[in-house]
């Protein structure tokens, strides 16, 4: 079984799949990457111990979509906040929506949605609803 | 005319006859005494087959167990995974589970300490002390010893990339407390090819690697008898979605990658694999898992007879320790995972394991609370002193389902490994990416079972119930730790003889440009203070940095 390709009279979205920190869990990131490909998205992943600054960078050289950050290690709102900065500084804020997956518990949801992260997927989240929900986000006139 | 298993037996008890009469009588359920192994009876099979690839426990090709009591003998060495914060409160934690009996300690460090950045490194700092103990220097190691029987007990250091800086850091404090290499037993999780493939806390590129792992068996084969200096891990693997039969043959690929190394540098197979051992996951499907520990022991014992030319008997049994909870512990109604961790328990005590680490049922959110740990260390020990799964060697051989999956195993094993040989072995199934892309594969095609309900999970996909479970109380993480190891290395770096501790790292890259033993030097260069960060940074200089191969 795998995800109906989203939405086939729009182009491809281009999303960036990010882990950053030390952290090395990255199961979750490459399941996440190969559910959006089998979905019709072409995803850049960046590898391991990425900064803030090197996904962004990575995310202005692929012309992406979204950028997908992956954090297991329990410091997802100090690095989301990075990523958001260092958009910020290349006044990219409102052009790259950001998404988040990880052990997140509801109540820091609510805290990275506040933030301006656009969207965080908990652990479980059904597969087939990844695609979809990053399509969503993706900005027609870019 | 073949001779009767009975015969075999015989001879077993005489050759073991030391061993044997020494344990104690385990009484049945019904009155008379368990024996401590049960055989087929004559005719039952055939014993030419039987002897091939089953035979007794303590024997090739270990199948039953690689000593002949097993569990009537001793136990397995329980030694829950533990280190969080600081030295001290990794000390008190030690002694907590120490006093709950828990045999000697398995050291988890930080992931700092694990790509080898100090405390005081900015890409450190949100990880300082979080999923293991912020270690820095030899300071460190003195605090985390300190007033613990170190020269008896096992100590397990789990550093893995960072193992050679680690390990030189642990000898250079054991030393000022007046222990000698030689006194001292445990094991390390040397392996650092896994890194490459799972764990994602490599640094250097796999052929510096390899030859540290080289520099620390030579070391240990001359001056810790008593040391695991090698352990073979699958479980990195597993948990990042390999299947069973991945992890046994990746393992053992790279298992084989060390020993071809070692030899081409001189070394006697039988004077490095009489210490080495292996470990691996156990999840639910606890018979199958029994069945694959079976196997793993039975290629390991010919893949060193035959490829090796191994002839001791240390290097031919494969010595496993178990890793219990990892990646199948559930986050939603976690209490349940002393479940799951009992069934991986069983496979492991089922398979004739000789170690285990169990993971407390808070997995899924932090490291262990006391009262996690101390639940994980009682599994252990109902499994092992209030059930029969100890009372007699290998207990599930001979049914017909757990033999004939053990023959499978045994074979798709070989067949993945002899795929590895073909490819050239396990460096280039790293490099191309070979062996990450078939664990992103199986990970995927596992999630999906998992989501269908095709592989169901208790109270996730099945019986998921109504509200939400109480609130787990979850461990604290000390935040103030960082604060405290920058002040330490502030203080260090003003008080040390900076000259010496200089000398010593520029003798550490000459030694690393050419072909000497890294391990005296690095042990030269913690006595001289250095940091393992310093060390660590003055390796990378020479050998450069290891860059992933894009999946």
């Amino acid at each position: 079984m795998s995800a109906e390709p989203v939405d086939s009279g729009r182009r491809k979205a281009r999303v960036l799949v990010a882990k950053l920190g030390l952290d090395g869990h990255d199961r979750g990131a490459k399941v996440v990457a190969h559910t959006l490909r089998d979905a019709g998205m072409e995803v850049i992943y960046t590898g391991l111990r990425r900064t803030a600054a090197d996904v962004v960078a990575m995310a202005m050289d692929e012309d992406v979509d979204v950028i997908g950050l992956s954090v297991l290690s329990g410091a997802h709102i100090a690095l989301a906040q990075q990523v958001l900065d260092e958009l910020a500084v290349h006044h990219l804020q409102n052009e790259i929506p950001v998404v988040i997956g990880g052990t997140i518990s509801p109540k820091d949801a609510r805290v990275l949605r506040e933030m301006g992260i656009a969207d965080v997927f908990g652990v479980r989240t059904p597969l087939d609803e990844l695609a979809p929900r990053v399509q969503l986000l993706v900005r027609d006139d870019r | 005319m073949t001779t009767p298993i009975s015969d075999d037996v015989q001879r077993w008890r005489q050759r073991h006859g030391k061993k044997l009469s020494a344990v104690k009588e385990r009484p049945s359920m019904i009155g008379p005494p368990l024996n401590v192994v049960y055989v087929p009876d004559n005719g039952d099979v055939d014993a030419e087959a039987y002897r091939r690839d089953i035979g007794l426990p303590g024997e090739f090709p270990y199948t039953r167990g690689v000593y002949p009591a097993m569990y009537r003998d001793r136990l397995w060495q329980m030694r829950l995974y533990s280190g969080f914060g600081d030295a001290e409160s990794t000390n008190q934690r030690w002694n907590f589970l120490l006093s709950h009996g828990n045999n000697g300690v398995s050291a988890a460090f930080d992931l700092p300490t694990q790509v080898g950045l100090d405390s005081d490194a900015p890409d450190a700092i949100p990880e300082v002390g979080r999923v293991g103990v912020a270690v820095d220097c030899v300071r460190d190691f003195e605090r985390m010893f300190a007033g613990l029987p170190v020269d008896k007990m096992g100590i397990s250091l789990n550093a893995h990339s960072t193992a050679p800086f680690v390990f030189a850091l642990f000898l250079a404090a054991m030393e000022k407390q007046g222990v000698q290499p030689g006194q001292i037993t445990g094991s390390m999780t040397t392996d650092v090819l896994k890194d490459y493939v799972a764990r994602g806390t490599w640094i250097y590129p796999p052929a510096h690697g390899i030859r540290m792992v080289g520099d620390i068996l030579e070391f240990c084969a001359k001056e810790m008898p008593r040391f695991y200096p090698l352990v073979i891990r699958g479980p990195d693997m597993r948990d990042a979605g390999a299947d069973a039969i991945q992890e046994v043959a990746f393992a053992f690929a790279n298992a084989v990658t060390y020993l071809e190394y070692a030899q081409k540098r001189g070394l006697e197979i039988d004077a490095i694999a009489t210490r080495l051992s292996a470990q691996f996951y156990y999840y639910g499907d606890f018979l199958q898992e029994a069945a694959k520990t079976r196997a793993a022991r039975r290629i390991w014992s010919r893949l060193l007879r035959d490829r090796f030319g191994a002839k001791a008997e240390a290097s031919l049994l494969l010595r496993i320790t178990a890793s219990v909870g990892g990646t199948h512990f559930q986050v939603h109604e976690p209490e349940t995972n002393i479940i799951r961790g009992t069934l991986g328990c069983l496979g492991a005590v089922l398979g004739g394991c000789q170690g285990m680490l169990l993971a407390g049922y808070d997995e899924a959110f932090d490291i262990p609370t006391e009262d996690t740990a101390r639940i994980a260390l009682r599994t252990q020990q109902i499994v092992g002193y209030e059930s029969d799964a100890t009372a007699v060697a290998d207990p599930l051989g001979g049914s017909w389902f757990v033999e004939q999956v053990t023959d499978e195993i045994e074979a798709l094993v070989l067949e993945k490994m002899a795929e590895i040989d073909e490819m050239g072995g396990s460096v280039v199934a790293i490099e191309s990416g070979y062996m990450q892309r078939q664990i992103a594969n199986s990970a995927y095609n596992q999630e999906r079972r998992e989501q269908s309900g095709a592989k169901p999970i208790v109270a996730v996909n099945i019986h998921r119930g109504q509200g939400e479970p109480p609130e787990l109380v979850v461990h604290a993480p000390d935040r103030t730790v960082a604060d405290r190891q920058r002040a330490q290395l502030d203080t260090l770096r003003a008080e040390r003889d900076s000259q010496e501790t200089q000398r010593q790292l520029t003798r550490l890259r000459m030694a690393a440009e050419g072909d000497d033993n890294l391990i005296p030097v690095l042990i030269d260069c913690a006595r001289a203070n250095a940091s393992l960060g310093e060390m660590v940074e003055t390796l990378r200089g020479v050998f450069g940095e290891f860059r992933e191969p894009a999946l």
